[in-house]
């Protein structure tokens, strides 16, 4: 399609609104590259799918109605649901809602903050006030007093279509809510919401979500304990496994305390990292045994998972999950809870629970970053910087960083720990999203993976090589990505992949606590496998 | 007299919708924690850092600098700092216009105060007058003309401004320019100025041509229209900040969050979502769950 898509374009019949066919380049050496194919749709999907915004697929419940009488009761229903944000269905959000529903100057400076806006090459559809426009002429048109008036004498005002509406619940699915465009608005508002709740509408009163985040995240997790749909017994034997491999690998026997009654920790992992990074919740073992902390895991159903799929698209089902967890942790008899490397579980714990409940039935739940750091800035273990000699980086998770405020921790450690450590550009609370925020890092098929590591990863991954440009092709010399945070770490292994960027230049990512054992004096062995 | 009472009328209605604007956002629902940092109030913290950044966080006092975030408040309502970092060439423009209406505010304090108190003879004063008015009339009209031309010539603006996003620039620009082809002339924004102000205080005002009473009802049609629409963001600014961005209280046991939070959980809402999932057929003797 030729021309700038305006709002009202979005129900253009057309095959496909947007295309990637001019993505902005890499920096060094991926300026030499081609870029990777972007996965094409199969003809199929387009009976299956709504493949029409730039034919990669998040929503794939969403099928395309079939008849006239199908269409207008689908939009029938969004419209339903758009009226309800401004209802007391909508009270944990309706002022910040209301406020960027409201008083939006379009000066566009969420445009220059916006990291898949930029790396689409200025796509108009990605352009942060672009969704919030349409929601705003839709309510407009359907809600006011003047609607009708509206509808018969603008042109600019958009039809309520399938097209229309189908194209805006893909479009929700192409911004990581990162909020980078709301820290940089002179308004203080944030457009990121307005992707939120319409996929809240698509949720909420549609029923439809991608399956990664909803049949297979929250409802699995409410039903089993866990999104991994792990269960009580496997999980158990995991942490056995762990305790074996681990203390084979580091030549020293690791206890893994669970259910350990009275304990002043329960230490909360995404339940992922025991099966995709196991070597993170080992690393936490042995520190947090060597600094002489009383911890445990625990493995009863809703503590030993900590992710909540629901704070990405869905109050109803974040609500139910953190209501759950924190009646499951209250019964285990800790003290305290401190979350692992998961920036959305810090999130959802710290943040959206806090006002979820009466203050006097919560337990205190804090980050583990201060504790590690307390670890290194007080000494508790002794660690040999020189252990760590390779460059590193460090990926700040956009819900631990700038949407938390834990920013100065996990640079204690690297800065002490790691001499050859470099920021990126920008950094800390100016960072960019890994470009798997808001579940894009669980949501893979049947092609949206292509948009996540080729679009809405890209400003990250320019943002790595830029930090190792020196050393970059210098393939004998490991590069250490550092991003504490699970979901950030499935997207760069997913980026890596698919620009090879380990098998051809070294490039490496892991966790803060893996480089903290594998600075640690007492070890023989170099606890990072590609150092091994 | 029928121009003295519009002004009374006028600036009336401005701080009354102001404050019903305000009023009625003030009482929207508590909403969850949606913080953004940097918070200024985080003392200590200029890297970005939040109290969550200490171990065993709720058993340490909260470190408050109301100061620094007067600071970057004042920064913000002065200087447009986001605006000036995020997109310059906006800022050129946008800059102008809204200091020009801070100079025009002061113009018209200092316009009701040496008319009111007969002042208008010290000098410092005079000359302080006109140079507010000067540089309001000639930035807010030049700031306005600019946004407007922007928004008309870059297609990427275009798409997206409303036409009462236009007719708003344009009342405002012609507010300007009718105000500076009167004012300018006698007195240089501040004598005649200054003797009309006190005409219209005094009900005894009656407009010496049409440019007068163009631009007398262009501003008092403004001070009206301004808080009903979204150039009320004067308003919404303080909430969108310090309720949204900055509010980062925690819900501690005995802290005032505690008691708004207890309060809003006493408000069951009675609208429901649709969803399966979200509103469960209810087991017998049960409510379904409402959210």
């Amino acid at each position: 399609m030729s021309g700038i898509i305006a709002p009202k374009d979005l129900g253009r019949r057309t095959e496909r609104l947007i295309n990637y066919d001019s993505l902005p380049p890499l920096p060094a050496p991926y300026d030499q590259w081609p870029e990777p194919k972007f996965a094409e749709i199969k003809p199929e999907w387009r009976e299956k799918y709504c493949t029409s915004l730039d034919g990669c697929v998040a929503i794939d419940t969403m099928r395309p109605p079939a008849s006239d009488e199908e269409k207008k009761a689908f939009v029938e229903k969004f419209l339903q649901g758009l009226g309800k944000l401004f209802s007391d269905a909508n009270n944990g959000v309706r002022q910040p809602l209301e406020l960027s529903f409201e008083y939006c100057a379009k000066c566009n400076t969420c445009s220059e903050a916006c990291h898949v806006f930029q790396a689409s090459g200025g796509q108009e559809p990605h352009r942060p006030i672009f969704r919030a426009e349409v929601l705003r002429k839709l309510y407009r048109s359907h809600f006011s007093g003047m609607g009708a008036l509206r509808r018969a004498l603008s042109a600019s005002e958009i039809d309520a279509t399938w097209e229309t509406i189908g194209r805006l619940g893909e479009l929700a699915y192409r911004c990581n809510l990162c909020r980078r465009c709301a820290q940089a608005c002179p308004l203080g508002l944030d457009n990121s919401l307005f992707a939120k709740e319409i996929r809240k509408i698509f949720s909420q009163e549609m029923g439809l979500a991608p399956t990664p985040l909803h049949d297979k995240g929250s409802m699995l997790q409410l039903k089993v304990g866990s999104s991994t749909g792990i269960g009580k017994a496997a999980f158990l034997d995991m942490v056995e496994f762990l305790e074996d491999d681990t203390g084979e690998r580091i030549g020293q026997s690791i206890k893994i305390p669970v259910d350990k009654k009275g304990a002043d920790i329960l230490l909360y992992h995404n339940a992922g990292e025991f099966v995709a990074w196991p070597e993170n919740p080992a690393a936490y073992a042995i520190l947090f045994n060597k600094a002489g902390l009383d911890w445990t895991l625990s493995s009863e159903v809703m503590t030993y998972d900590s992710v909540n799929y629901g704070i990405w698209y869905d109050d109803i089902q974040a609500k139910k999950i953190a209501l759950k967890q924190i009646e499951a942790m209250k019964a285990l008899g800790i003290r305290r809870v401190v979350v692992g490397e998961c920036g959305h579980a810090h999130k959802a714990a710290l943040i959206v629970s806090d006002r979820l409940i009466r203050a006097e039935e919560r337990l205190p739940v804090e980050s583990s970053l201060p504790l590690l750091a307390e670890m290194v800035t007080k000494k508790q273990i002794r660690f040999d910087p020189a252990k760590n000699p390779f460059p590193v980086t460090l990926h700040d998770p956009c819900n631990l960083v700038r949407q938390m405020g834990v920013v100065k921790p996990q640079r204690d450690i690297l800065q002490a720990l790691c001499p050859a450590f470099r920021e990126m550009t920008p950094h800390g609370v100016d960072n960019y999203c890994c470009g798997g925020g808001s579940g894009f890092a669980i949501m893979n098929s049947p092609n949206f993976s292509s948009f996540r590591n080729q679009v809405s990863g890209r400003m990250k991954f320019a943002q790595i090589l830029n930090a190792f440009t020196l050393e970059m092709t210098d393939q004998s010399l490991p590069k250490y990505v550092c991003a504490p945070c699970s979901n950030c770490k499935g997207t760069l292994r997913e980026i890596f992949e698919v620009y090879k960027a380990t098998e051809q230049y070294n490039l490496q990512y892991g966790g803060l606590v893996e480089i903290m054992v594998n600075a640690m004096a007492e070890l023989k062995q170099p606890y990072l496998e590609f150092l091994q | 007299m029928l121009f003295g009472i519009g002004a009374y009328v006028a600036a009336g209605l401005f701080l009354a919708l102001s404050a019903l604007r305000a009023y009625r956002l003030n009482r929207l629902p508590l909403h969850g924690r949606m913080e953004l940092y940097p918070a200024p109030a985080e003392k200590g913290r200029k890297h970005g850092g939040s109290y969550l950044e200490e171990p065993e966080w709720w058993t340490k006092p909260r470190q408050v600098s109301h100061m620094a975030e007067l600071a970057e408040m004042g920064g913000e309502i002065v200087f447009i700092k986001r605006l000036f970092h995020g997109s310059r060439s906006f800022w050129l423009a946008s800059w102008p216009f809204h200091f020009g209406m801070y100079c025009l505010f002061v113009w018209t304090l200092l316009l009701i105060l040496t008319a009111l108190t007969g002042a208008g003879n010290v000098e410092a004063l005079r000359v302080l007058t006109a140079l507010c008015g000067f540089l309001g009339f000639l930035l807010g009209g030049a700031g306005s003309l600019i946004l407007l031309a922007r928004r008309l010539a870059d297609k990427r603006l275009r798409i997206y401004t409303t036409p009462q996003e236009y007719l708003n620039l344009i009342l405002l620009f012609a507010a300007f320019l009718t105000g500076a082809c009167l004012w300018f002339g006698d007195g240089l924004f501040s004598d005649s100025a200054r003797l009309a102000m006190r005409n219209i205080l005094t009900l005894s005002y009656t407009p010496p041509g049409v440019l007068a009473a163009v631009h007398l009802l262009l501003v008092y049609g403004l001070l009206i229209y301004i808080p009903i629409g979204k150039m009320s963001h004067y308003v919404g600014k303080f909430f969108a900040y310090h309720r949204f961005l900055w509010d980062n209280a925690a819900n501690l046991k005995n802290s005032g969050m505690a008691a708004q939070v207890d309060r809003a959980l006493k408000n069951k809402p009675q609208t429901v979502w649709s969803a399966p999932h979200a509103n469960p057929a209810p087991a017998a003797g049960q409510e379904g769950e409402k959210t």
